[in-house]
C-alpha cells in the first residue's frame, strides 16, 4: 500500500509554543482515519500542516511525494488540487450558488463545463441537495451546507480528504448523512482523515484511530 | 446598488485622476498655444553698426531688417532741408529678432549679454517688463494647474487605499477558499480583475461625458475666443491614454489585494 502521508518527529506550533512534539504517523492510500484529542490538543494544527497552511518547525512531513518542509508556493498550489478539505464552519463561498460551490475544484482543474455539471448534479442528487442547487449557502441549513462542503471535497476524487470537526455543528441526523458521504468517498479509494472530539458510536467500516495527548501522537488502533 | 457601494471609491478616484490629467493637459495646450501666439507677435529690436546676418542663439527663428525708408521719407516731408542720403549713410542698421517660442526671462538675459558683448551692437530693446509680466502670468497658470493635479492625485491615492481595504474585506474569504483548493493566482483574482476592468470602462465613460461637456461649453469657447486662440483636443486619442492609465491603476490595485492576503503562516 502506498503512503499518502509520512510524518516523522514532527514539531508543530505557533511562535515559541509547541503544540505537537516529535509526532510521527503515516496514512496509507485508502485509509479511513479518525484523529481524536481534547480541545486545543493540536488536531487542527495537524490538519493545517497537512494542507500546507502551516509549516512544521522541525521533522519530516511528506504528502503525496512532496516534502512539505521545502515545498514551493506553486507546487503547494498544485498539491492542493489533490487534497479535499472540509471545515467545521463549511467555508462555502457565500456569493456563489451551492452548485457553483460544489464545482469549484473542477473549475480550478479546468474540467469542461459539461462534465462539471454532470458530476455536480449526480452528487447533489445523491445527497438530496439537487433541489437546492441554485440556492445560496445562507439559504441552507447547517447540515445541508456541510453536505455541500463534503461534495465539494469529493467531486474531483482527490487522493486525500482532510476534515476538521466536520460534524461538530450538526445534529445527529445531519452528522450521520455527512459520515455516510465520507464512507462513500473512502469506497472510491480516497484516504480520509477526520479530526473529531469523539469517535462515532457506530461505524460499519474498518478505520484507524490516532489520538493526541500531551503533545504526542499515539496510534490507538 | 451593492456593486456601486463596493466600487464607488475606485470609480471616484479614477474619474478624479483622469479629470485632473485632462485638465492639466488642457491647461498646458491652452498655455502653449497662447505662448506660440505671443511668441509670433513678440520681437526684440537690435541696433548694429554693421549688417547682421546671424546671431548664435537657438531660440531665434529669423532676423528681419527694419525698413527705415518710410520714416526717413516722413522726416523729409517735415524738414525740407533734410538730406536723406547723408543721414542714411550715418545711420546704423536696425533689426527685429523673431523667436521660435516665447523666450523665458533667463533666455532673454543670456541673449542680451551675448548681444551686448558684441562691440558692433549699439543698442537693444527687449521690452522686458511687458514680456516678464506675460511670462509670469503663464507660469502662475501652469503652477496652479500642476498643484491642482497633485492635490487631486493625492486625494485619489487615499481613495484607492480605502477601496483596497474594502476589497480585502469583501474578497479575502473567497480567495482563501479558492487557494485551499489549489486555485492559481489568475483564478483567484479573476473576479476582481473583471470588476476592475468594468470600473475602468465606467470611469472612462464618465470622463468622456465630462470632457465633451466642457469642450462644448460656452464658457470654454468664450475663454478661447478671448485669448484669440484655437486649441485642438483629440478626445479619442486622450481616451486611449485614459484607458491605459485607469486599467493600470485598477489592475495594480487588484494585484495588491490578491497578493496581500496572508498565505502560509
Amino acid at each position: 500500500m502506498s503512503k499518502v502521508v509520512i510524518a516523522k518527529d514532527l514539531d508543530l506550533g505557533y511562535k515559541n509554543e509547541l503544540i505537537i512534539e516529535k509526532g510521527s504517523f503515516s496514512l496509507n492510500s485508502g485509509d479511513f482515519v479518525f484523529l481524536t484529542g481534547a480541545s486545543g490538543s493540536g488536531k487542527t494544527t495537524i490538519i493545517r500542516s497537512l494542507y500546507g497552511e502551516m509549516k512544521p518547525k522541525n521533522g519530516y512531513l511528506n504528502i503525496g511525494g512532496f516534502d512539505m518542509m521545502k515545498i514551493s508556493k506553486s507546487k503547494l498550489t498544485y498539491l492542493r488540487r489533490y487534497i479535499g478539505i472540509v471545515f467545521q464552519d463549511y467555508k462555502l463561498i457565500n456569493e456563489w450558488t451551492i452548485e457553483k460551490n460544489v464545482k469549484l475544484p473542477l473549475m480550478i482543474s479546468g474540467i469542461s463545463e459539461e462534465i462539471q455539471n454532470k458530476k455536480a448534479s449526480k452528487l447533489l442528487s445523491q445527497v438530496k441537495l439537487a433541489h437546492r442547487a441554485d440556492r445560496f449557502p445562507f439559504e441552507l441549513s447547517g447540515g445541508e451546507q456541510q453536505r455541500a462542503a463534503v461534495i465539494r471535497a469529493i467531486i474531483n476524487e482527490p487522493v486525500l480528504i482532510l476534515a476538521d470537526e466536520p460534524t461538530g455543528n450538526l445534529d445527529d441526523y445531519s452528522a450521520k448523512l455527512v459520515m455516510e458521504l465520507f464512507k462513500f468517498a473512502n469506497e472510491l479509494g480516497i484516504t480520509i482523515l477526520i479530526a473529531t472530539h469523539h469517535l462515532p458510536q457506530t461505524f460499519d467500516i474498518p478505520y484507524r484511530h490516532i489520538h493526541i495527548e500531551g503533545k504526542k501522537i499515539y496510534e490507538v488502533s | 446598488m451593492k456593486y456601486l457601494k463596493s466600487h464607488i471609491f475606485l470609480i471616484i478616484a479614477l474619474v478624479s485622476i483622469l479629470f485632473s490629467i485632462e485638465t492639466y493637459s488642457l491647461f498646458n495646450k491652452v498655455v502653449s498655444t497662447y505662448e506660440e501666439k505671443i511668441a509670433k507677435n513678440y520681437t526684440m529690436i537690435v541696433v548694429s553698426k554693421v549688417p547682421l546676418t546671424h546671431i548664435n542663439f537657438s531660440n531665434i527663428s529669423k532676423i528681419t531688417p527694419i525698413n527705415i525708408d518710410e520714416s526717413l521719407a516722413n522726416l523729409k516731408k517735415q524738414l525740407k532741408t533734410f538730406d536723406i542720403t547723408k543721414i542714411r549713410k550715418n545711420l546704423p542698421y536696425f533689426y527685429k529678432l523673431h523667436f521660435k517660442k516665447f523666450p523665458t526671462p533667463y533666455e532673454l538675459n543670456n541673449l542680451e549679454k551675448t548681444l551686448l558683448s558684441n562691440p558692433n551692437i549699439i543698442r537693444i530693446e527687449s521690452f522686458r517688463s511687458n514680456q516678464n509680466q506675460v511670462y509670469n502670468l503663464l507660469l502662475i497658470i501652469k503652477l496652479v494647474a500642476t498643484i491642482f493635479m497633485v492635490i487631486i492625485l493625492f486625494i485619489s491615492f487615499l481613495l484607492i487605499v480605502k477601496q483596497l481595504e474594502v476589497w480585502k474585506f469583501e474578497h479575502s474569504e473567497r480567495m482563501y477558499i479558492m487557494e485551499l483548493f489549489g486555485a492559481p493566482f489568475w483564478f483567484r483574482s479573476a473576479i476582481l480583475l473583471k470588476l476592475a476592468i468594468i470600473d475602468s470602462l465606467l470611469s472612462i465613460a464618465i470622463i468622456f461625458g465630462v470632457i465633451e461637456y466642457v469642450l462644448n461649453s460656452n464658457m470654454y469657447k468664450h475663454l478661447l475666443s478671448q485669448l484669440g486662440i484655437e486649441v485642438d483636443v483629440n478626445v479619442f486619442s486622450d481616451l486611449l491614454v485614459f484607458l491605459g492609465i485607469s486599467l493600470s491603476i485598477s489592475l495594480i490595485a487588484t494585484v495588491i489585494v490578491v497578493l496581500s492576503r496572508k498565505e502560509v503562516s
